[in-house]
């Protein structure tokens, strides 16, 4: 064997030491699509009206509220995004019931100023590893917090049972699992005409809030009744905020302050904008699939890749003999690679793509066909088999380029053109075809000089 | 090692003949397309389409009778091998998708909805404006790379065999009323790409051996080309063919779809890199041998 052939023999092995190591064991380590894990694709599509014009503020306020009404819902990493200027498209990964997130998404915000007449223990916030120096006081902090959530999930457990869901009175979750008892309304998101991020005199982050007149109103004789006491804020049945008034307001103009970050006043903001002037939806497009058939389609898209790779393992074994198990082995190895790439990249396995991977089974021994007939012509002409090797490789190069960069330019359109499914297809075609690309020229290559300086030794004497 | 067996089917004695019926498929496929049109599915023309299993024993026309309560009886109704159900609506409306599954869970057992597709028209518009920039994109990207790496006669003879397996795919899916939804957007454009690969490894070959033309003449030029070729065409072509028969048997409807595009494709692919390519090369050499 020569230097040059052991480097490469060194490279093959590392590839293939390298992708073993990534794909096995091969459980829950691809990302699936949508349409093969369940759940479901929704875009909305904003909706203006004359007094409610559709900006970059409506549209955040949409979002914000599409994404509290998500994560209320339960929804596992969940994406919700931005489309253009005016639509908003969401995965929802998991969703057993489509029409059941779909009424919970479709639905107009509804914000109210209530009553708070009881509360559970108050939760804290998560703990967060940083701030804590030791790795026993972050461990207590967060044993505090469980308790302190399990202890409010109890309280809420209570008050639920005693408070019949009618009437005035009700039971709201909170945002941190606690809850709340709350009575009567006093105003509704229709009265509330602004509501922005403002920093007080110590120049700390706070929300200010303003009425109409007859908001003002309405707000006045609230805060006159409950100075000292909560006023809960609830947006979509769900409790935002629940501030302590400090002192009577009149005129309708209300400082909300508290520990907030910027970040969580903007927050705040947002969502009370998005009770006041509510974003109407239409749903331009719902693609949702269950569960079951996601799985289905997994079981038939892995037989009928093991049953299509089995009969190309088997036609290459019995066309090309030795030459076949090199072209078989250097087969395995490129699916290997290309598990491997789908994880490295954490991209998106969907039902068209497990398409696109077979189909890729079938197109990546056409490189070795292309180089065996070269060498047996080749040969044909009287050359021994490691000139024909040499010159059946080196013939065969261009060409095996040359016919792969087609593929790739259609699968760079759709992987521009097309949206999600599509999208997956272009990328399993395209990493199918740059491994094939490697394991005809690289891994056959060396898989046959491994074979061939074997058999010459052989002969030798 | 390697048998020592050669080709040498003469296959540009017939290339009239086979140019012929190509133009009559031709002819044939854009006469389905303008009588009988294309099936496009609810991703490019809207709609509502909804896949279901129910526990108890169904027929096509019970699914009907169930549907008419609420005057959505014109719906296409299918009946997978399964026992699946496959019900699509010209509806863009909302409230039809409410309708629908409240009436399937309220007269069959065990509803379970598998999946629900709804394309209101703005997107239906939208993704055949998608699909046609693609395709126009991909035959430009074409263009340019035969520009690049071909003389003009072949780059031409090569795209002209590429418009004619597209045009026969679509003339077969009219003809069968097989649904046109984004996937097949996808495998037209995959089909393109491989077919074209298969004409490549032709027309580099027929270039290899263009400096006998003036010995041997055109004919033997291009035929000897194909010979040479032949068992890389047929065994790349079963080798694809093979995964692709797996999946139209296995993978499920819409794997099943997809392997279906495929298998026509490379058919077709096939054939035309042998005959049609080849064929316009000899002819336009014949009838023109300068430039």
């Amino acid at each position: 064997m020569v230097k040059k052939d052991k480097w490469r023999l060194a490279l093959v092995v590392a590839v293939v030491a390298v992708s073993a190591a990534i794909v096995f064991p091969i459980r829950d380590k691809i990302k699936l699509g949508l349409d093969l894990r369940g759940g479901a694709h929704i875009v909305l599509q904003a909706k203006g009206t004359a007094e409610n014009p559709i900006n970059a503020d409506s549209v955040e306020r949409l979002i914000a509220v599409l994404r509290s009404r998500v994560d209320q819902y339960g929804v596992a990493e969940p994406i919700i995004q931005k489309q253009g200027t005016d639509r908003v498209a969401l995965d929802l990964p998991g969703i057993d019931d489509p029409q059941a997130a779909l009424d919970l998404i479709g639905r107009t915000a509804v914000l109210e100023f209530r009553q708070v007449l009881g509360a559970s223990p108050s939760v804290p916030a998560k703990p967060d590893r940083k701030n804590y120096e030791t790795e026993e006081s972050y461990n207590s902090a967060v044993s505090m917090y469980e308790e302190a959530k399990k202890n409010a999930a109890e309280y809420v457990e209570k008050l639920k049972a005693q408070v019949p869901d009618a009437g005035e009175v009700k039971v709201v979750d909170g945002e941190e699992g606690n809850g709340y008892l709350l009575g009567k309304l006093y105003v509704g998101g229709k009265q509330l005409t602004k509501a922005e991020t403002t920093f007080d005199q110590f120049g700390k982050a706070a929300v200010s809030i303003s009425f109409n007149a007859e908001g003002a109103q309405l707000f006045d004789s609230a805060t006159a009744m409950n100075v000292g006491k909560q006023i809960a804020i609830v947006l979509d049945d769900m409790v935002i905020s629940a501030p302590v008034v400090q002192q009577r307001i009149s005129g309708g103009n209300a400082q909300i302050t508290g520990k907030f970050t910027t970040e969580e006043a903007n927050r705040l903001a947002i969502m009370l904008r998005a009770g006041a002037l509510p974003v109407n939806v239409e749903v331009l497009e719902n693609r949702s699939v269950g569960p079951t058939l996601g799985a289905d389609s997994i079981a038939k898209g892995i037989k009928s890749g093991l049953i299509g790779l089995g009969l190309v393992v088997i036609f290459m074994l019995v066309y090309y003999g030795m030459l076949g198990i090199a072209a078989d082995i250097a087969l395995c190895v490129a699916m290997l690679i290309v598990l491997a790439c789908l994880i490295v990249l954490r991209s998106t396995l969907t039902l068209p793509g497990i398409g696109g991977l077979i189909l890729t089974i079938g197109m990546a021994v056409d490189g070795n066909v292309l180089i065996y007939e070269r060498m047996k012509e080749e040969a044909r002409m009287g050359k021994t088999y490691l000139a024909a090797l040499e010159a059946g490789f080196k013939k065969a190069l261009v060409v095996i380029l040359d016919s792969n960069i087609t593929t790739l330019l259609a699968a760079a359109i759709l992987f521009y053109c097309g949206t999600g499914p599509i999208r997956g297809f272009a990328v399993t075609l395209s990493i199918g075809t740059i491994a094939a690309v490697f394991c005809n020229v690289v891994v056959t290559r060396s898989i046959l000089g491994v074979m061939l300086s074997a058999r010459d030794n052989g002969q030798k004497k | 090692m390697f048998d020592n067996v050669k080709f040498n089917f003469p296959f540009m004695k017939y290339r009239k003949l086979w140019i012929v019926i190509s133009i009559v498929f031709i002819i044939l496929s854009f006469g389905m397309l303008f009588t009988k049109g294309l099936n496009l599915s609810v991703d490019f023309t809207g709609g509502l389409v909804f896949q279901v299993k129910f526990a108890q024993n169904a027929e096509v026309a019970d699914v009907r009778t169930c549907l008419d309560k609420i005057n959505q009886g014109q719906a296409t109704i299918q009946k997978y091998d399964n026992g699946n159900f496959l019900i699509r609506l010209q509806a863009p409306d909302e409230s039809v998708r409410q309708q629908v599954t409240d009436q399937l869970k309220a007269d069959f057992d065990g509803t379970e909805i598998l999946q629900i597709d709804k394309v209101g028209p703005v997107v239906g518009g939208e993704l055949r404006r998608q699909a046609l920039i693609a395709l126009a994109l991909a035959l430009l990207g074409i263009l340019i790379y035969m520009a690049f790496r071909f003389r003009f006669r072949f780059g031409v003879a090569a795209v002209l065999a590429l418009f004619h397996d597209t045009t026969i795919m679509l003339g077969i899916y009219s003809l069968t009323g097989r649904e046109i939804s984004v996937t097949f957007i996808a495998a037209v454009l995959t089909i393109v790409g491989y077919s074209l690969n298969d004409t490549i490894v032709v027309m580099d070959r027929i270039r290899e051996n263009w400096k006998d033309v003036r010995s041997k003449g055109v004919i033997d030029v291009i035929n000897a080309s194909i010979n040479e070729t032949l068992t890389r065409t047929i065994n790349t072509a079963l080798t694809t063919l093979l995964p692709v028969i797996a999946m139209l048997l296995f993978g499920g409807e819409v794997i099943a779809n997809f392997a279906f595009a495929f298998l026509i494709g490379i058919i077709f692919g096939t054939y035309s890199s042998i005959y049609v390519a080849g064929g316009i090369v000899a002819e336009w050499y014949m009838h023109s041998p300068k430039a």
